[in-house]
Protein backbone atom coordinates (compact mmCIF):
# COMPACT_ATOMS: atom_id res chain seq x y z
CA UNK A 1 0.00 0.00 0.00
CA UNK A 2 3.03 2.34 0.79
CA UNK A 3 3.43 2.04 -3.18
CA UNK A 4 -0.05 3.23 -3.58
CA UNK A 5 0.20 6.09 -1.64
CA UNK A 6 3.29 7.48 -2.80
CA UNK A 7 1.84 7.40 -6.38
CA UNK A 8 -1.14 9.26 -5.24
CA UNK A 9 0.84 11.76 -3.60
CA UNK A 10 2.62 12.02 -6.76
CA UNK A 11 -0.32 12.23 -8.84
CA UNK A 12 -2.26 15.20 -6.23
CA UNK A 13 1.04 16.86 -5.47
CA UNK A 14 0.36 19.81 -8.06
CA UNK A 15 -3.47 20.11 -7.19
CA UNK A 16 -2.63 20.07 -3.44
CA UNK A 17 -0.52 22.99 -3.59
CA UNK A 18 -2.74 25.04 -5.69
CA UNK A 19 -5.25 23.92 -3.12
CA UNK A 20 -3.11 25.45 -0.41
CA UNK A 21 -2.30 28.13 -1.91
CA UNK A 22 -5.95 28.83 -2.40
CA UNK A 23 -7.14 28.49 0.66
CA UNK A 24 -4.76 30.86 2.24
CA UNK A 25 -5.45 33.32 -0.05
CA UNK A 26 -9.33 33.01 0.63
CA UNK A 27 -8.43 32.59 4.39
CA UNK A 28 -6.87 35.75 4.75
CA UNK A 29 -9.91 37.04 2.60
CA UNK A 30 -12.79 35.23 4.28
CA UNK A 31 -13.24 32.73 7.03
CA UNK A 32 -15.29 30.58 4.74
CA UNK A 33 -12.10 29.51 3.42
CA UNK A 34 -12.39 26.33 6.16
CA UNK A 35 -15.82 25.59 4.56
CA UNK A 36 -14.25 25.21 1.18
CA UNK A 37 -11.49 23.11 2.03
CA UNK A 38 -13.20 20.74 3.66
CA UNK A 39 -16.09 20.71 0.92
CA UNK A 40 -13.10 20.36 -1.89
CA UNK A 41 -11.47 17.68 -0.27
CA UNK A 42 -14.45 15.24 -1.62
CA UNK A 43 -12.43 16.26 -5.21
CA UNK A 44 -9.32 14.86 -4.47
CA UNK A 45 -10.02 11.12 -3.85
CA UNK A 46 -12.53 11.54 -6.98
CA UNK A 47 -9.32 13.07 -9.16
CA UNK A 48 -7.42 10.43 -7.65
CA UNK A 49 -9.67 7.61 -9.06
CA UNK A 50 -10.34 9.64 -12.48
CA UNK A 51 -6.66 9.47 -13.41
CA UNK A 52 -6.45 6.22 -12.47
CA UNK A 53 -9.01 5.59 -14.73
CA UNK A 54 -7.54 7.46 -17.92
CA UNK A 55 -4.87 5.92 -17.63
CA UNK A 56 -6.28 2.47 -17.24
CA UNK A 57 -4.05 2.20 -13.97
CA UNK A 58 -7.43 0.41 -12.49
CA UNK A 59 -7.22 -2.10 -14.56
CA UNK A 60 -3.81 -2.97 -13.60
CA UNK A 61 -4.05 -2.91 -9.99
CA UNK A 62 -5.93 -6.61 -9.15
CA UNK A 63 -2.76 -8.04 -10.82
CA UNK A 64 -0.58 -6.42 -8.00
CA UNK A 65 0.22 -7.97 -5.27
CA UNK A 66 -1.90 -5.96 -3.29
CA UNK A 67 -4.89 -6.98 -1.13
CA UNK A 68 -8.57 -5.76 -1.11
CA UNK A 69 -7.98 -3.77 1.69
CA UNK A 70 -4.38 -2.20 0.61
CA UNK A 71 -5.90 -1.70 -2.87
CA UNK A 72 -8.70 1.19 -1.34
CA UNK A 73 -7.51 2.12 1.60
CA UNK A 74 -5.02 4.87 0.23
CA UNK A 75 -7.96 6.25 -1.22
CA UNK A 76 -9.30 7.08 2.66
CA UNK A 77 -5.96 8.09 4.00
CA UNK A 78 -5.47 10.34 1.01
CA UNK A 79 -8.83 11.69 1.95
CA UNK A 80 -8.32 11.79 5.76
CA UNK A 81 -4.70 13.83 5.72
CA UNK A 82 -5.55 16.32 3.22
CA UNK A 83 -8.98 16.92 5.55
CA UNK A 84 -6.17 17.42 8.37
CA UNK A 85 -3.93 19.13 6.76
CA UNK A 86 -5.88 21.80 4.86
CA UNK A 87 -8.41 22.44 7.72
CA UNK A 88 -5.33 22.64 10.04
CA UNK A 89 -3.72 25.48 7.48
CA UNK A 90 -6.95 26.69 6.87
CA UNK A 91 -7.58 26.83 11.05
CA UNK A 92 -4.72 28.44 11.73
CA UNK A 93 -4.73 31.17 9.81
CA UNK A 94 -8.01 32.08 10.05
CA UNK A 95 -7.33 32.16 14.40
CA UNK A 96 -4.75 34.11 13.27
CA UNK A 97 -6.75 36.34 11.41
CA UNK A 98 -10.13 36.58 13.54
CA UNK A 99 -8.54 36.02 16.88
CA UNK A 100 -11.37 32.90 17.02
CA UNK A 101 -9.98 29.14 18.12
CA UNK A 102 -8.58 27.53 15.81
CA UNK A 103 -10.68 24.47 16.57
CA UNK A 104 -14.04 25.84 15.65
CA UNK A 105 -16.70 24.31 16.57
CA UNK A 106 -17.61 24.84 13.00
CA UNK A 107 -14.45 23.26 11.53
CA UNK A 108 -15.65 19.96 13.90
CA UNK A 109 -18.71 20.12 12.24
CA UNK A 110 -17.29 20.76 8.56
CA UNK A 111 -14.93 17.86 8.76
CA UNK A 112 -17.86 15.64 10.21
CA UNK A 113 -19.89 16.07 7.21
CA UNK A 114 -16.96 16.27 4.93
CA UNK A 115 -16.09 12.53 6.49
CA UNK A 116 -19.33 11.43 5.90
CA UNK A 117 -19.59 12.44 2.21
CA UNK A 118 -16.60 10.18 2.02
CA UNK A 119 -17.67 7.74 3.84
CA UNK A 120 -20.66 7.61 1.16
CA UNK A 121 -18.86 8.41 -1.93
CA UNK A 122 -15.35 6.53 -2.26
CA UNK A 123 -17.45 2.71 -2.03
CA UNK A 124 -19.86 4.35 -5.05
CA UNK A 125 -17.17 5.94 -7.05
CA UNK A 126 -14.89 2.48 -6.81
CA UNK A 127 -17.84 0.65 -7.51
CA UNK A 128 -19.52 2.30 -10.96
CA UNK A 129 -15.93 4.35 -11.40
CA UNK A 130 -15.91 8.28 -11.98
CA UNK A 131 -17.76 8.61 -15.38
CA UNK A 132 -20.64 6.28 -14.43
CA UNK A 133 -20.73 7.70 -10.74
CA UNK A 134 -20.36 11.50 -11.76
CA UNK A 135 -24.33 11.60 -10.53
CA UNK A 136 -23.37 9.98 -7.20
CA UNK A 137 -20.29 12.60 -6.32
CA UNK A 138 -22.47 15.99 -7.41
CA UNK A 139 -25.26 14.97 -5.51
CA UNK A 140 -23.05 14.17 -2.39
CA UNK A 141 -21.32 17.77 -3.32
CA UNK A 142 -24.61 19.27 -2.68
CA UNK A 143 -26.00 17.45 0.02
CA UNK A 144 -22.70 18.13 1.82
CA UNK A 145 -22.96 21.90 0.95
CA UNK A 146 -26.25 22.08 1.98
CA UNK A 147 -25.85 19.71 5.49
CA UNK A 148 -22.67 22.44 6.44
CA UNK A 149 -24.38 25.32 5.81
CA UNK A 150 -28.20 24.24 6.98
CA UNK A 151 -25.88 23.23 10.49
CA UNK A 152 -24.12 26.13 10.70
CA UNK A 153 -26.84 28.26 10.80
CA UNK A 154 -28.78 25.86 13.01
CA UNK A 155 -25.75 25.51 15.71
CA UNK A 156 -25.26 29.49 15.78
CA UNK A 157 -28.96 29.90 16.41
CA UNK A 158 -30.15 27.71 18.93
CA UNK A 159 -27.03 25.61 20.19
CA UNK A 160 -25.09 28.08 21.33
CA UNK A 161 -24.32 26.67 24.93
CA UNK A 162 -23.74 22.76 23.67
CA UNK A 163 -22.49 24.03 20.09
CA UNK A 164 -19.13 22.63 20.81
CA UNK A 165 -20.40 18.96 22.04
CA UNK A 166 -22.64 18.74 19.19
CA UNK A 167 -20.17 19.84 16.32
CA UNK A 168 -18.08 17.28 18.20
CA UNK A 169 -20.58 14.43 18.12
CA UNK A 170 -20.63 14.99 14.21
CA UNK A 171 -16.74 14.84 13.89
CA UNK A 172 -17.08 11.70 15.75
CA UNK A 173 -20.03 10.21 13.56
CA UNK A 174 -18.23 11.38 10.76
CA UNK A 175 -14.76 9.27 11.86
CA UNK A 176 -17.14 5.89 13.06
CA UNK A 177 -19.03 6.16 9.07
CA UNK A 178 -15.54 6.44 7.43
CA UNK A 179 -14.33 3.27 9.16
CA UNK A 180 -16.71 1.37 8.52
CA UNK A 181 -16.99 2.65 4.91
CA UNK A 182 -14.05 0.95 4.34
CA UNK A 183 -15.17 -2.36 4.53
CA UNK A 184 -18.03 -1.66 2.09
CA UNK A 185 -15.49 -0.03 0.03
CA UNK A 186 -13.34 -3.47 -0.37
CA UNK A 187 -16.53 -5.40 -1.14
CA UNK A 188 -17.39 -3.03 -3.74
CA UNK A 189 -13.93 -3.24 -4.96
CA UNK A 190 -14.33 -6.94 -5.16
CA UNK A 191 -17.06 -6.68 -6.47
CA UNK A 192 -16.13 -4.57 -9.10
CA UNK A 193 -12.59 -6.32 -10.12
CA UNK A 194 -13.98 -10.52 -9.72
CA UNK A 195 -17.21 -8.89 -12.34
CA UNK B 1 4.39 -28.08 -10.22
CA UNK B 2 2.50 -26.44 -13.70
CA UNK B 3 2.96 -22.65 -13.76
CA UNK B 4 -0.76 -22.52 -15.09
CA UNK B 5 -3.12 -24.79 -15.01
CA UNK B 6 -6.57 -23.97 -15.33
CA UNK B 7 -9.32 -26.63 -15.95
CA UNK B 8 -12.61 -26.54 -17.16
CA UNK B 9 -13.07 -23.11 -17.15
CA UNK B 10 -16.65 -21.43 -18.06
CA UNK B 11 -17.63 -17.96 -17.83
CA UNK B 12 -20.53 -15.72 -19.04
CA UNK B 13 -20.65 -12.03 -19.90
CA UNK B 14 -23.82 -11.49 -21.90
CA UNK B 15 -23.49 -12.47 -25.08
CA UNK B 16 -19.79 -14.26 -24.98
CA UNK B 17 -19.27 -17.34 -23.12
CA UNK B 18 -16.29 -19.39 -22.43
CA UNK B 19 -16.80 -23.03 -22.33
CA UNK B 20 -14.95 -25.99 -20.24
CA UNK B 21 -11.46 -24.01 -21.57
CA UNK B 22 -8.53 -26.08 -19.95
CA UNK B 23 -4.41 -25.62 -20.30
CA UNK B 24 -1.68 -26.27 -18.45
CA UNK B 25 1.62 -24.50 -19.04
CA UNK B 26 4.87 -26.62 -17.65
CA UNK B 27 7.35 -24.86 -15.42
CA UNK B 28 10.13 -23.40 -17.74
CA UNK B 29 8.07 -23.48 -21.05
CA UNK B 30 6.45 -20.82 -22.97
CA UNK B 31 3.07 -21.52 -23.82
CA UNK B 32 1.05 -18.85 -26.65
CA UNK B 33 -2.22 -18.20 -26.60
CA UNK B 34 -3.71 -17.22 -30.10
CA UNK B 35 -6.80 -16.15 -31.59
CA UNK B 36 -9.21 -13.76 -32.59
CA UNK B 37 -10.05 -10.30 -31.18
CA UNK B 38 -13.02 -11.20 -28.82
CA UNK B 39 -11.77 -14.86 -28.50
CA UNK B 40 -11.30 -15.02 -24.51
CA UNK B 41 -7.66 -14.14 -24.01
CA UNK B 42 -7.45 -10.98 -22.14
CA UNK B 43 -10.59 -12.88 -19.80
CA UNK B 44 -8.61 -16.14 -19.55
CA UNK B 45 -5.46 -13.55 -18.30
CA UNK B 46 -7.63 -11.72 -15.94
CA UNK B 47 -8.74 -14.72 -14.72
CA UNK B 48 -4.91 -15.92 -14.31
CA UNK B 49 -4.41 -12.98 -12.57
CA UNK B 50 -7.24 -12.98 -9.90
CA UNK B 51 -8.69 -9.98 -11.21
CA UNK B 52 -12.09 -12.13 -12.85
CA UNK B 53 -14.00 -14.93 -11.07
CA UNK B 54 -14.97 -18.05 -13.36
CA UNK B 55 -18.32 -19.19 -13.17
CA UNK B 56 -16.94 -22.74 -13.16
CA UNK B 57 -13.53 -24.49 -13.23
CA UNK B 58 -10.03 -24.14 -11.15
CA UNK B 59 -7.28 -21.86 -11.93
CA UNK B 60 -3.78 -22.63 -10.32
CA UNK B 61 -0.82 -20.54 -11.20
CA UNK B 62 2.63 -21.55 -9.47
CA UNK B 63 0.43 -24.05 -7.07
CA UNK B 64 -2.08 -21.34 -5.51
CA UNK B 65 -5.52 -21.36 -6.71
CA UNK B 66 -6.03 -17.71 -8.25
CA UNK B 67 -8.21 -15.63 -6.85
CA UNK B 68 -8.53 -12.73 -4.01
CA UNK B 69 -6.78 -14.58 -1.29
CA UNK B 70 -3.62 -13.77 0.49
CA UNK B 71 -1.80 -16.59 -0.46
CA UNK B 72 -2.55 -15.89 -4.01
CA UNK B 73 -1.66 -12.14 -3.25
CA UNK B 74 1.97 -13.00 -2.12
CA UNK B 75 2.28 -15.68 -5.21
CA UNK B 76 1.82 -12.46 -7.54
CA UNK B 77 4.93 -11.18 -6.01
CA UNK B 78 6.45 -13.68 -8.78
CA UNK B 79 4.29 -12.85 -11.37
CA UNK B 80 5.23 -10.39 -14.03
CA UNK B 81 2.44 -9.16 -16.10
CA UNK B 82 2.12 -6.35 -18.84
CA UNK B 83 -1.54 -5.78 -20.28
CA UNK B 84 -2.05 -4.99 -24.17
CA UNK B 85 -2.39 -1.46 -22.72
CA UNK B 86 0.93 -0.52 -20.38
CA UNK B 87 -1.12 0.68 -18.14
CA UNK B 88 0.68 2.84 -15.79
CA UNK B 89 0.03 5.85 -14.26
CA UNK B 90 0.60 7.97 -16.49
CA UNK B 91 1.43 11.13 -14.75
CA UNK B 92 4.34 9.69 -13.40
CA UNK B 93 7.86 9.44 -14.62
CA UNK B 94 9.81 6.05 -15.56
CA UNK B 95 12.12 6.73 -12.28
CA UNK B 96 8.41 7.50 -9.87
CA UNK B 97 7.40 4.42 -11.57
CA UNK B 98 10.40 2.46 -10.41
CA UNK B 99 9.72 4.06 -7.07
CA UNK B 100 6.69 3.00 -6.27
CA UNK B 101 7.29 -0.62 -7.49
CA UNK B 102 9.60 -0.54 -4.65
CA UNK B 103 7.38 -0.61 -2.55
CA UNK B 104 4.97 -3.13 -4.21
CA UNK B 105 7.47 -5.93 -4.81
CA UNK B 106 9.64 -7.28 -2.23
CA UNK B 107 12.40 -8.75 -5.06
CA UNK B 108 12.17 -5.33 -6.87
CA UNK B 109 15.58 -4.70 -8.48
CA UNK B 110 16.34 -1.57 -9.03
CA UNK B 111 19.76 -1.85 -10.82
CA UNK B 112 17.94 -4.00 -13.50
CA UNK B 113 15.13 -1.59 -14.01
CA UNK B 114 17.90 1.08 -14.47
CA UNK B 115 19.22 -1.38 -17.29
CA UNK B 116 16.34 -1.69 -19.09
CA UNK B 117 15.75 1.38 -19.11
CA UNK B 118 18.78 2.11 -20.72
CA UNK B 119 18.73 -0.76 -22.96
CA UNK B 120 15.22 0.70 -24.14
CA UNK B 121 16.19 4.01 -24.29
CA UNK B 122 13.34 5.47 -21.98
CA UNK B 123 13.98 8.69 -20.25
CA UNK B 124 13.74 8.40 -17.15
CA UNK B 125 12.17 11.57 -16.11
CA UNK B 126 9.68 12.54 -18.39
CA UNK B 127 6.15 12.04 -17.99
CA UNK B 128 4.64 8.50 -19.16
CA UNK B 129 1.54 10.41 -20.93
CA UNK B 130 4.25 11.55 -23.71
CA UNK B 131 5.16 8.37 -23.98
CA UNK B 132 4.55 6.63 -27.58
CA UNK B 133 2.24 3.73 -27.24
CA UNK B 134 5.38 2.08 -27.96
CA UNK B 135 7.19 3.33 -25.43
CA UNK B 136 4.79 2.86 -22.43
CA UNK B 137 4.92 -0.87 -23.43
CA UNK B 138 8.10 -0.69 -23.13
CA UNK B 139 8.41 0.56 -19.46
CA UNK B 140 5.87 -1.83 -18.39
CA UNK B 141 8.06 -4.69 -19.93
CA UNK B 142 11.03 -3.32 -17.96
CA UNK B 143 8.70 -3.28 -14.80
CA UNK B 144 7.48 -7.08 -15.13
CA UNK B 145 11.23 -7.82 -15.38
CA UNK B 146 12.67 -5.93 -12.69
CA UNK B 147 11.29 -7.89 -9.47
CA UNK B 148 12.80 -11.36 -10.24
CA UNK B 149 9.04 -12.84 -11.22
CA UNK B 150 9.28 -16.62 -11.76
CA UNK B 151 6.65 -16.07 -14.50
CA UNK B 152 5.58 -13.70 -17.03
CA UNK B 153 2.29 -13.16 -18.12
CA UNK B 154 1.58 -10.94 -21.16
CA UNK B 155 -0.84 -10.27 -22.77
CA UNK B 156 -0.21 -8.40 -26.65
CA UNK B 157 2.64 -7.32 -24.97
CA UNK B 158 4.73 -6.40 -27.78
CA UNK B 159 2.36 -4.66 -30.15
CA UNK B 160 3.20 -1.27 -31.14
CA UNK B 161 7.11 -1.97 -31.15
CA UNK B 162 9.37 -2.11 -33.92
CA UNK B 163 10.90 -5.40 -35.32
CA UNK B 164 14.01 -4.35 -33.58
CA UNK B 165 12.99 -3.53 -30.08
CA UNK B 166 10.86 -6.93 -30.70
CA UNK B 167 13.70 -9.20 -31.62
CA UNK B 168 15.66 -7.51 -28.74
CA UNK B 169 12.54 -8.63 -26.90
CA UNK B 170 12.34 -11.87 -27.56
CA UNK B 171 16.21 -12.23 -26.87
CA UNK B 172 15.14 -11.00 -23.16
CA UNK B 173 12.28 -13.74 -22.88
CA UNK B 174 14.53 -16.40 -24.36
CA UNK B 175 17.14 -15.32 -21.24
CA UNK B 176 14.66 -15.60 -19.16
CA UNK B 177 13.24 -18.75 -19.51
CA UNK B 178 16.48 -20.50 -19.50
CA UNK B 179 15.87 -20.90 -15.87
CA UNK B 180 13.94 -23.95 -14.98
CA UNK B 181 11.54 -22.43 -13.08
CA UNK B 182 10.75 -19.15 -15.47
CA UNK B 183 7.76 -19.31 -17.38
CA UNK B 184 6.01 -17.33 -19.74
CA UNK B 185 2.17 -17.19 -20.85
CA UNK B 186 1.78 -14.35 -24.06
CA UNK B 187 -1.06 -13.74 -25.85
CA UNK B 188 -0.34 -12.31 -29.03
CA UNK B 189 -1.28 -11.54 -32.78
CA UNK B 190 2.10 -11.66 -34.00
CA UNK B 191 2.56 -15.20 -34.92
CA UNK B 192 6.48 -14.66 -35.96
CA UNK B 193 7.60 -13.69 -32.77
CA UNK B 194 5.32 -16.66 -31.02
CA UNK B 195 7.01 -19.02 -33.34
CA UNK B 196 10.12 -18.05 -32.21
CA UNK B 197 9.77 -18.72 -28.58
CA UNK B 198 6.78 -20.50 -27.86
CA UNK B 199 6.87 -24.38 -26.73
CA UNK B 200 3.53 -24.84 -26.55
CA UNK B 201 0.42 -22.98 -28.42
CA UNK B 202 -3.01 -22.70 -27.38
CA UNK B 203 -5.77 -22.04 -30.32
CA UNK B 204 -8.69 -19.88 -28.72
CA UNK B 205 -11.68 -19.03 -30.81
CA UNK B 206 -15.16 -18.21 -29.30
CA UNK B 207 -14.39 -18.95 -26.08
CA UNK B 208 -13.09 -22.51 -26.85
CA UNK B 209 -9.73 -23.90 -26.53
CA UNK B 210 -10.01 -25.17 -30.43
CA UNK B 211 -6.10 -26.54 -30.69
CA UNK B 212 -3.46 -27.43 -28.17
CA UNK B 213 -0.55 -28.51 -28.95
CA UNK B 214 3.73 -28.54 -29.09
CA UNK B 215 4.32 -25.41 -31.79
CA UNK B 216 6.63 -27.94 -32.74
CA UNK B 217 4.69 -30.97 -33.33
CA UNK B 218 2.31 -28.73 -35.77
CA UNK B 219 4.32 -28.57 -38.30
CA UNK B 220 4.79 -32.59 -37.99
CA UNK B 221 1.57 -33.02 -37.34
CA UNK B 222 -0.72 -30.62 -39.52
CA UNK B 223 -0.43 -29.33 -42.99
CA UNK B 224 -1.78 -27.45 -45.78
CA UNK B 225 -3.56 -27.97 -49.07
CA UNK B 226 -5.21 -25.70 -51.89
CA UNK B 227 -7.24 -27.76 -53.87
CA UNK B 228 -9.57 -27.47 -56.17
CA UNK B 229 -13.11 -29.12 -55.99
CA UNK B 230 -12.13 -32.27 -57.51
CA UNK B 231 -9.10 -32.85 -55.83
CA UNK B 232 -10.31 -32.17 -52.59
CA UNK B 233 -13.30 -34.97 -53.29
CA UNK B 234 -10.76 -37.41 -53.62
CA UNK B 235 -9.33 -36.54 -50.15
CA UNK B 236 -10.00 -38.82 -47.42
CA UNK B 237 -12.54 -36.58 -45.06
CA UNK B 238 -10.29 -38.67 -42.06
CA UNK B 239 -7.70 -35.92 -43.03
CA UNK B 240 -9.32 -32.44 -43.09
CA UNK B 241 -9.67 -30.88 -39.67
CA UNK B 242 -11.07 -27.89 -41.35
CA UNK B 243 -12.14 -26.77 -45.03
CA UNK B 244 -12.41 -22.67 -45.92
CA UNK B 245 -13.49 -22.11 -50.04
CA UNK B 246 -12.32 -18.92 -51.27
CA UNK B 247 -10.49 -17.42 -54.14
CA UNK B 248 -11.70 -19.97 -56.02
CA UNK B 249 -9.59 -22.52 -54.40
CA UNK B 250 -10.63 -25.15 -50.74
CA UNK B 251 -8.57 -24.67 -48.50
CA UNK B 252 -7.91 -27.81 -46.24
CA UNK B 253 -5.93 -27.84 -42.55
CA UNK B 254 -5.00 -31.47 -42.54
CA UNK B 255 -3.88 -34.04 -40.47
CA UNK B 256 -0.43 -35.00 -42.50
CA UNK B 257 -0.15 -38.47 -41.81
CA UNK B 258 -4.25 -39.09 -43.01
CA UNK B 259 -3.22 -37.03 -46.47
CA UNK B 260 -3.01 -39.53 -49.26
CA UNK B 261 -0.03 -39.75 -51.70
CA UNK B 262 -0.78 -37.23 -54.54
CA UNK B 263 -1.34 -34.19 -52.70
CA UNK B 264 0.82 -31.21 -52.53
CA UNK B 265 1.11 -30.96 -48.39
CA UNK B 266 2.51 -27.56 -48.02
CA UNK B 267 3.65 -26.66 -44.12
CA UNK B 268 1.16 -24.72 -41.74
CA UNK B 269 2.33 -22.39 -40.04
CA UNK B 270 0.54 -20.49 -36.52
CA UNK B 271 -1.24 -18.11 -38.95
CA UNK B 272 -2.67 -20.66 -41.44
CA UNK B 273 -4.14 -23.09 -38.53
CA UNK B 274 -5.38 -19.67 -36.81
CA UNK B 275 -6.60 -18.77 -39.52
CA UNK B 276 -9.10 -22.00 -40.81
CA UNK B 277 -9.75 -22.69 -37.23
CA UNK B 278 -11.47 -19.58 -36.97
CA UNK B 279 -12.88 -18.95 -40.29
CA UNK B 280 -12.89 -22.40 -41.54
CA UNK B 281 -15.54 -25.51 -41.39
CA UNK B 282 -15.13 -28.83 -40.11
CA UNK B 283 -16.28 -31.24 -43.01
CA UNK B 284 -19.71 -33.01 -41.90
Amino acid sequence: MKGLLIKDMWMTKRTLMLYALLIIVLAVANESAVMFAMFYSLMLPVNLLALDERSRFDRLVPMLPLSNLQCVLDKYLISYASIAILSVLAGIITAVRAGTPALSPVLMLGAGITLMAHAVSIPLLIRFGVERGRMIYLIVLIAEAALLGAGIAFLEENMRGTIVLLSGMVLAAGMVLSLLSIPVAMKMFEKQTLA
Amino acid sequence: MNAIEMNGICKRYGDFSMEDVSLTLPQGCVLGLVGENGAGKSTLIRMLMGACRPDSGQVHVLGIPAGRSPAFTAVKQEIGVVLDEACLPDELTARQTGRFMRHLYRQWDEAEFGRCLKRFALPEDKAIKSFSRGMKMKLALAAAMSHHARLLVLDEATSGLDPVVRDEILDMFNDFTREETHSILISSHIVSDLEKICDYIVFLHAGRVVMAEEKDALEEKYALLTLSEEAYSRLDRAAVVRVMRGHGAVHVLARRAEVGKGFAAQTANIEDIMLLLTKGEMER
